[in-house]
């Protein structure tokens, strides 16, 4: 039996950690145009913000490894790992601003896994290949213990009786 | 309480499939919406409450439905919403919108033939498919059901407290803020950015249309913010411990969120916007030499880029009062599977 509610009785902090990688998105979203409007520094007009930003792109940081570590997903370990380079790449802008020249540090830059790449290489296979077998977008895209219709309803179904004893499922307590 | 004596007293009751499908969808949402830490036995009672439901459902279905029978749909449909795939919560609300018709809660012509309470209880259930059907049409870019020009249902007003559903009162008890009234403004937004952008029309937008289509919106979702009062905007709730009241709150302003920056183009899953970001900041990358000194960086800035700014600060701050045990919230506040949307 598969399922998302079946699967937490297994492992509810692997799908506790699902849920909270679902959140990401709007999360995620916010946490990239901070990044984002630290990267172009040099196009607007500096932010006093900018302690209070970083403090909270640094939480976001955090909260997306956490949950990249938890569920070990390869594609939001990449896309962390994106979002870690595109950070430091931000730094090197707002330095860049405040000192003049192009501010490179070596110390906080990683490997690139770019984000772009992310979406090009990971998701795009996954996506044709949904296609190709007929699945429906997003089937692909979550671990197996994704919920489905389909998974709980083969579940067999009990007769009720008018006076006979309580029909099968009505047991509460597992 | 009382249907849950009845079940388990009158053998008569048991006949009716809606009622055991009604108990156990209310366990199931009890048991999701309960902050506190989750045992392995809690889960599997909401598994089993959960596939109780279903199968109950199914044979309800078959013969003629009641409105019970819809607020379970809508109760499954709330429960998958939170889940990791929303997909099932797509298939249950064009359930219960077929549902909603045939039961003619779409028009207010019918009204007369119930008890107030009952015409209330129509009403209100109505508005939450309303909105439920438009919510999980722009997370999966899917087209609704409801069409505005097919329905005359009045607009749910706050004119009693006995009658205080979808009312949400501020910390101080005297204040409220009729959210559910608020909530369906964003869902007439929700389904015009849909028909403006993401329908099969929208998607042929070219980039000047694109944009125009992007500021209206965006003044549309202005003015709705707006029109929220001081006391329920993020801002000031992010500065208060969270309380289960504010949770609704919550949940309102990040749907907002949720629309504005897939509005602007600033959506963490808009291939476009990351490529041009990455791009921008190759400027900047350990190993990027000067191989190409005349390359033009284009700013990946949209129009009113501080308006995104402004809303992501307000956004991250706000997930600060989110309970991160209270995964019913956590669930929704993101689109389930945006990992993989269309680009």
């Amino acid at each position: 039996m598969s399922g998302t509610f079946a699967q937490r009785t297994t492992s509810a902090c692997e799908v506790d950690a699902n849920v909270d990688r679902n959140m990401s998105c709007t999360y995620m979203s916010a946490m990239i145009v901070l990044i984002a409007n630290k990267l172009t520094t040099s196009e607007h007009e500096f932010s006093n913000q900018v302690e209070e930003d970083d403090l909270l792109i640094d939480e976001g940081l955090d909260f997306v490894d956490h949950i990249a570590r938890v569920l070990d997903d390869d594609r939001l370990l990449r896309l962390c790992a994106g979002c870690h380079e595109l950070n430091a790449r931000a730094t090197n802008a707002v330095m860049s601003s405040r000192f003049g020249g192009t501010w490179k540090s070596k110390a906080t830059l990683r490997p690139w896994p770019t984000l772009e790449d992310y979406y090009t290489t990971t998701f795009k296979p996954a996506v044709m290949a949904e296609e190709e077998n007929g699945l429906s977008e997003g089937f692909v895209r979550w671990p197996s213990s994704v919920a489905r219709l389909d998974d709980i309803g083969l579940v067999e179904l009990t007769r009720m009786t008018n006076d006979g004893p309580l029909p099968k499922y009505l047991g509460l307590v597992p | 309480m009382t249907m849950v004596w009845q079940w388990y007293s009158e053998s008569k009751v048991r006949q009716d499939s809606s009622n055991w499908a009604a108990i156990n969808v209310v366990l199931a949402l009890s048991l999701w919406h309960d902050v506190s830490k989750k045992t392995p036995d809690d889960d599997r009672l909401m598994c089993q409450c959960i596939r109780n439901a279903q199968i109950a459902l199914q044979a309800s279905t078959l013969t003629e439905h009641c409105l019970l029978d819809l607020q379970v749909v809508l109760g499954l449909a709330m429960l998958f919403q939170a889940g990791p795939n929303p997909r099932p919560t797509s298939i249950l609300v064009a359930m219960a919108v077929r549902m909603a018709h045939r039961l003619r809660l779409h028009t207010k012509n019918q009204m007369t033939e119930f008890d107030a309470s009952t015409a209330w209880e129509r009403d209100r259930v109505f508005w939450i498919v309303y909105v439920l059907d438009r919510d999980i049409s722009l997370r999966l870019r899917d087209p609704y059901h409801q069409q505005d020009h097919d329905m005359d249902v009045d607009l749910p007003e706050f004119k009693s407290i006995d009658q205080s559903g979808g009312i949400v009162f501020g910390n101080d008890g005297n204040t409220w803020i009729n959210f559910l009234l608020c909530r369906i403004d964003l869902s007439r937004i929700q389904a015009k950015t849909y028909e403006m952008m993401f329908s099969v029309q929208g998607e042929k937008l070219d980039g000047a249309q694109r944009q125009a289509a992007s500021e209206e919106i965006s003044l549309i979702l202005r003015e709705w913010k707006e029109s929220i009062p001081q006391q329920f905007q993020p801002g000031v709730l992010s500065a208060h411990s969270f309380a289960p009241a504010v949770r609704f709150l919550a949940m309102l302003h990040f749907s907002y969120y949720h629309c504005l920056f897939l509005v602007r183009g600033i959506f963490s899953h808009d291939s476009g916007w990351i490529r041009r970001l990455t791009r921008y900041s190759d400027r900047y990358a350990l190993d990027h030499c000067a191989s190409n000194p005349n390359h033009e960086y284009v700013s990946p800035l949209p129009p009113n880029w501080f308006e995104g700014v402004h809303a992501s600060r307000e956004c991250m701050r706000l997930f600060h009062v989110v309970d991160s045990k209270d995964l019913a919230l956590v669930g929704y506040v993101c689109p389930k599977n945006h990992l993989g949307l269309r680009s």
